[in-house]
């Protein structure tokens, strides 16, 4: 059964403060309160010199202090962990120069300056393959052409190989069914080069 | 950070952490190596850490190394003498009172009562002991204990009232004797 007391609180409720109310970290009132208390109860009173002994063995606890390794074990891990630092120190300790870059501003105008370089390459980098891209296009058409005009000439010489040179002007004029239109296209220009156009109609070959 | 700025925090609080787990472990090798182990974690997070909170979170470190420890290895905590290694709080106490030079059975009560009360608060379940420790040992206010294990303020009163009755009881034990 609880001994109640003034106020509706009970002896245990002032013995949850007593610890408090002996540290001097209540209230005014409360203190109070507990004084009063403590000057009509026995029971609380025994209570309070059982917590005054209680702090007192307490404060007599040893209080051992850390050995000297503890210090030394951590001193050595830091100086070998330097790199436990963040990754933005960690590049900044890269070299002598970066490190004396210690203003923030400077910081990030240097890292700015990077990306920016970075950016820059990485455009130059782009066009010298859009170059390197045309000038491969531009030599498979150089290719293609040189191609085309040597199995040209094959074809025509192999045309007027039965022909007499003084004839060739006048064979060429006349259209045979055997030769490609592309090589008509040549005769037809070289029909005009040569000037013997006019004779086309009275000099065919038989 | 800096380097010299953290070796300057760790000369700063070593004491409180070693002792805080050394009373939790009840060995000092154990207590030794939780204690680095708490600042390299510190070192680590250090970016983390605030001048006001600083003693607050080695304090959680150490305390959840501590628990952890003691998890793994699945031993209770013992603080009779029979169940030390030798590297005990009884030796601590035997060295203490070499210090001082009261009579003899003076000496012998002081001693027996130190004794009984290490073994009360050594029978405490570990987290309760080591708000015991934080409160009692170090005069930490119960906001400052309210922030380190995370539990409301009453909560944490509430567990020491219930430590201290408990210390009670055996002190009451031995007056009456």
């Amino acid at each position: 059964m609880k001994d109640m007391t003034s106020q509706g609180r009970t002896c245990e409720d002032f013995q949850t403060q007593l610890e408090e109310y002996i540290a001097d970290e209540l209230d005014i009132q409360t203190e109070s309160a507990i004084t009063s208390h403590l000057t009509a109860c026995e029971k609380c009173q025994h209570e309070l010199l059982m917590a005054q002994t209680i702090g007192t063995v307490l404060d007599d606890l040893p209080k051992p202090t850390a050995p000297p390794e503890i210090l030394i074990e951590v001193t050595t891990y830091v100086r070998e962990n330097p790199e436990s630092r963040g990754w933005l120190h960690r590049i900044f300790q890269l070299s002598p120069v970066l490190e004396c870059l210690r203003s923030p501003l400077l910081r990030v105008s240097a890292i700015v300056a990077l990306i920016g370089i970075m950016f820059f390459g990485v455009h130059q980098y782009h066009k010298y393959v859009e170059v390197e891209q045309a000038k491969s296009d531009f030599q498979y058409a150089m290719r293609k052409m040189q191609s085309a005009v040597r199995k040209t000439s094959f074809a025509v010489n192999d045309s007027f190989t039965s022909l007499n040179v003084d004839e060739v002007p006048r064979r060429a004029l006349k259209p045979t069914k055997s030769i490609s239109p592309a090589i008509q296209q040549s005769l037809g220009v070289l029909n005009i080069l040569t000037g013997s156009g006019n004779h086309q109609e009275s000099d065919t070959i038989k | 950070m800096t380097e010299d700025e953290f070796l300057e925090l760790v000369r700063k609080h070593q004491d409180r952490i070693y002792r805080h787990a050394l009373y939790l472990l009840k060995n000092s090798e154990d207590a030794k190596d939780m204690t680095q182990e708490t600042f390299i974690k510190a070192w680590q997070h250090r970016t983390k850490l605030r001048q006001k909170t600083v003693h607050a979170w080695l304090l959680k470190c150490v305390r959840n190394l501590c628990f952890n420890l003691l998890k793994r290895r699945k031993f209770q905590v013992h603080l009779s003498d029979e169940e030390d290694d030798g590297d005990t709080f009884g030796m601590l106490l035997k060295t203490q009172e070499n210090k001082s030079s009261p009579s003899p059975e003076e000496l012998t009560i002081k001693q027996e009562t130190k004794q009984l009360v290490h073994r009360a608060i050594g029978e405490l379940p570990a987290s309760m002991k080591s708000i015991v420790i934080m409160r009692e040992l170090e005069g930490m206010s119960y906001k400052e204990i309210a922030a380190v294990v995370k539990q409301p303020e009453n909560s944490v009163k509430s567990t020491v009232f219930r430590a201290r009755k408990k210390l009670r009881e055996i002190l009451s034990n031995i007056m009456e004797t």
